[in-house]
């Protein structure tokens, strides 16, 4: 979960409602074979994966800049409550690590 | 001549009596003690593998007495400050106590670390030496064979032992193997829920590697290690070419009294110095981890050693490539490191075949090359070698940007074009270089060395005095097997088959570019055109055996 300036992030539309004020939540699992990417650079807003270099683009839906990785870290849709906590509207959306073969059926 | 028996009359003689005639250990000594090896230092290297696997054992045997292979949870109470009261696997706990609180346990857990570094080099570099003098040559393919899944055994057992102290490091690269299964078509998805026991990274896999680790690939290996030296027995030892060493002798010295000594010697040394090595430097400080966690992970993570190549190559994959078939995911990003370094390994396994089967030489070989005499294979073994330094060398990307201080993309992006040409950079050179050196040997064979002393003929020329050889060195450079490029010849229904085309290719690619050694007639033509160069008395040495007809 990181906070970023709204103004440079990048969302669909229909995820528009996914973040709060610059607050967007995403797997730290890495799509590749799944380290947790945790190192993140506040300039570029670029997520790197220290096992294999894997990066992504934390303002543009976590899609993969550079490296072995495939597919974007699975965005969790977050809300804020009447008491003023961050909360999950839902489960992810798509299934969080590396790829598997029958991850889409 | 009497028959008769002359009974032993001394302790020694009676003690050794009794256990002949009760165990007929006579005939057995007697062929044990007579066995013969040569002596070459590059013959040391199987045995600092064959030393350090025992030191590994000897420690690895001690290290079980107090590690506890269990994932249950616990709050660490040992004497090591920074981590008391955390909350870790009993598992990272005994192994913190190992380090810690049992007397002698860090040097041991060290020892058993570093001899395990020790042994996967020594068998690396034996590889190579078997590899590039040719060893692996009829009869020994199939202990090649046996050799090569003793380097697949080794790294399974390194492997499964870095996973088991549970600290955040091992449990990360138990991740990236977790991720790699679940990439693997159809059947990964489930080895991976069986071997964890259900989601990574569940409550079972360490017990699991346990066993392994300590049980069924020491096995493996123990009798993989019984097998490879039972074939050294029956094959006898290679050796270098020189006066008097054939395909049909071994020359050196038995085993009793003179390698008994050595080789017995020499454990205590690999020992020693794994020992000194394991007293003096650190390795796996897994109390500077800490405790397994999915979610931290540090920066600048890298393997064993020996796992490296593997890493590297999951770093060089190509970027961005999930391919979806009938709704089924394909990670090539996972997927083309893993078929490359399995290719990779099976042509390691089935060189001396593809060899044998491009020359068609059915000869037994004992005397090995030198490399420079073999330059198709020695540029291949180059080849081979760049290919793995380069994947390894890939698994070191980031630390590489940080202190060369450069782009890590751009390191990357380097890495992903020097693993495509540098093994044919390294084949072209490698080839090159071993023709330039057997040149060079045939204009010492013929001519000599050259001294640099100069000296006037009484009509006035002068001329430089070229040294001749002695013996040994004479037949160390002409004795080598020459072979030719082989024709694509009918078969007995006279038609051309594309095995036998396929075969004529590759030996044209062999030996193409050949330098003949020299030949007799070749070397007494030189030594007669210049006959005041050559000093005093020389002897050229007959070369054993005319090479076959190869080309049946």
């Amino acid at each position: 979960m990181v906070r970023v300036n709204p103004g440079v992030l990048n969302e669909a539309p229909e995820k528009a409602g996914w973040s709060y004020d610059g607050i967007v939540a995403y797997s730290k699992i890495c799509t590749h074979v799944g380290c947790p990417v945790a190192l993140y650079e506040q300039h570029t807003h670029h997520l790197l994966c220290p096992c294999h270099q894997s990066t992504f683009d934390l303002a543009d839906h976590c899609k993969v800049v550079f490296g072995p990785a495939a597919r974007p870290l699975p965005q969790l849709p977050i809300a804020v409550d009447a008491e003023g906590y961050l909360i999950a509207q839902s489960d992810f959306l798509e299934p969080v690590g590396p790829t598997f073969w029958d991850m889409r059926k | 001549m009497t028959s008769q028996v002359q009974e032993p009359k001394t302790a020694v003689g009676k003690t050794a009596n009794y256990f002949d005639e009760r165990l007929g250990l006579g005939g057995f000594t007697k062929f044990f003690a007579r066995k013969v090896f040569p002596d070459h230092w590059s013959f040391m290297l199987g045995e600092v593998a064959m030393w350090s696997f025992v030191v590994v054992i000897i420690t690895g045997t001690w290290l079980t007495f107090f590690y506890q292979p269990s994932m249950a949870h616990t709050y660490y109470d040992g004497s090591y400050a920074p981590l008391k009261g955390a909350e870790m696997t009993v598992a990272y706990a005994s192994s913190l106590d190992i380090s810690f609180d049992i007397r002698g346990g860090l040097i041991m857990r060290q020892m058993h670390h570093w001899g395990a570094l020790i042994f996967v080099a020594a068998v690396g570099l034996h590889m190579l030496r078997v590899f590039f003098t040719g060893a692996f040559r009829k009869p020994r393919e199939l202990n090649w064979v046996v050799g090569f899944l003793l380097f697949i055994m080794a790294m399974a057992a390194g492997f499964t032992g870095y996973s088991l102290p549970d600290d955040l490091l091992s449990g990360n690269g138990l991740r990236i193997i977790d991720g790699m299964i679940k990439g693997i078509p159809l059947i990964g998805p489930a080895i991976s829920s069986g071997l964890f026991g259900g989601e990574f990274p569940g409550t079972e896999v360490i017990a699991r590697l346990y066993a392994l680790h300590i049980m069924i690939v020491p096995a493996i290996m123990i009798v993989l290690i019984g097998i490879h030296l039972m074939m050294l027995v029956i094959h006898k030892h290679t050796h270098y070419s020189g006066p008097g060493r054939t395909d049909q002798n071994v020359v050196g010295y038995p085993l009793m009294p003179v390698y008994v000594a050595k080789a017995g010697g020499f454990f205590f040394l690999v020992f020693g110095v794994i020992a000194g090595i394991a007293a003096l430097f650190t390795i796996n400080p897994i109390w500077n981890y800490g405790p397994y966690d999915p979610s931290p992970v540090s920066a600048g993570t890298q393997p064993d050693w020996y796992i490296g190549w593997l890493d590297g190559a999951l770093r060089l994959a190509p970027s961005n490539w999930d391919v979806s078939v009938f709704g089924y995911m394909l990670p090539f990003g996972v997927l083309i490191p893993l078929v490359v370094s399995l290719v990779f390994l099976a042509l390691v396994a089935v060189y001396p075949f593809i060899e044998k089967w491009v020359t068609k030489d059915d000869r037994e070989h004992h005397v090995l090359d030198r490399p420079r005499n073999a330059p198709t294979r020695t540029a291949i073994g180059a080849a081979g070698v760049m290919f793995y330094a380069v994947l390894w060398a890939g698994a070191s990307t980031d630390l590489i940007a940080i202190y060369f201080q450069m782009s890590l993309n751009h390191v990357l992006v380097a890495m992903q074009i020097l693993l495509l040409i540098g093994p044919v950079i390294a084949y072209w050179v490698t080839k090159r270089a071993c023709l330039a050196l057997q040149r060079k040997d045939r204009e010492i064979v013929l001519h000599g060395r050259e001294t640099g002393r100069v000296v006037r003929l009484p009509h006035g020329e002068y001329i430089e005095v070229h040294e001749p050889l002695d013996k040994y060195e004479l037949w160390k450079l002409v004795d080598f097997k020459d072979y030719e490029p082989i024709m694509p010849r009918p078969n007995e229904k006279g038609k051309i088959t594309v095995a036998a085309r396929l075969r004529s290719a590759l030996s044209k690619i062999y030996f193409e570019d050949r330098i003949a050694p020299v030949s007799k007639a070749e070397y007494e033509l030189a030594h007669s055109e210049h006959p005041q160069e050559i000093a005093a008395e020389e002897t050229m040495p007959r070369r054993k055996t005319k090479a076959k007809e190869i080309s049946k």
